[in-house]
């Protein structure tokens, strides 16, 4: 893990890049790769909402699995505060025996497969932004990628 | 199923799909992943979506070999040697 006094830590570009993912290079004047991070991380989280539906981010149920999908930044918190506030609202899963339902719920719960497909999308993406953030806090310079970057090096430099 | 996906509110309710194809997701999440990890990984952007394709490619070959190695000794194997 040695590094040449050239690579530099960026902090703000760290922070950037948990704010939003893709954020953190965009800032460092990497554009297209900036670009290209969100499109697979945040096409990976929503993606995962539209397969598991919004239930697919749940941090009172899903605890565990919401940790990585956590890592995705504030995204993720908005989700499952959106998830949490239809749960609550939701009279199918308060009210007791013998009600009827006449509404649609505020949210259908995802189960099985679809549910679990759903979840590992949304962490997925929150592992792969984890990558993303480390490598936009010690972004070396342009050219200085091809020889060795935070990812190369987590891979023992192999090419 | 008409009336399912006439109910169906994208990102709130889960993904109608027929049962049995969940694993369809598989492809765009690998297509996913690869994107989001080749724009880490490569140095230059130069070929992206041939490497990431090649990829997701793998990913998906080796998760079916993976899928089908399991099927064989499940299914096939275990019977055999159980006579």
């Amino acid at each position: 893990m040695s590094r040449s006094s050239d690579e530099s830590l960026q902090l703000g570009a760290g922070v950037l890049a948990i704010v939003l993912p893709g954020l953190g290079h965009a800032a460092l004047g990497q554009t297209k790769r900036g670009a290209l991070i969100a499109l697979g991380v945040l096409g990976l989280f929503f993606g995962g909402i539209l397969i598991g539906g919004i239930d697919s981010i749940d941090a009172k149920n899903d605890r565990w699995w919401f940790v990585g999908q956590a890592l995705v930044g504030p995204t993720a918190f908005a989700a499952n505060w959106v998830n949490q506030s239809l749960s609550s609202s939701d009279p199918s899963e308060t009210a007791g025996p013998g009600w009827e339902e006449t509404s649609p719920p505020a949210r259908v719960k995802s189960i099985a497969h679809l549910n679990e497909m759903g979840m590992l999308f949304a962490t997925i993406a929150g592992m792969l932004n984890l990558i993303a953030i480390i490598d936009a806090l010690w972004n070396a310079p342009a050219e200085r990628r091809g020889a060795r970057g935070v990812v190369g090096d987590l891979e023992g430099g192999r090419r | 199923m008409i009336w399912l996906l006439l109910a169906y509110r994208p990102f709130l309710d889960p993904l109608p799909l027929p049962s049995g194809w969940w694993w369809l997701t598989i492809v765009p999440m690998a297509a996913l992943i690869s994107i989001a990890y080749k724009a880490v990984r490569k140095p230059s952007l130069k070929g992206f979506w041939v490497s990431a394709g090649s990829m997701a490619a793998q990913i998906v070959v080796f998760i079916a070999l993976a899928g089908f190695g399991v099927h064989a000794l499940v299914e096939w194997i275990v019977p055999a040697l159980g006579g």
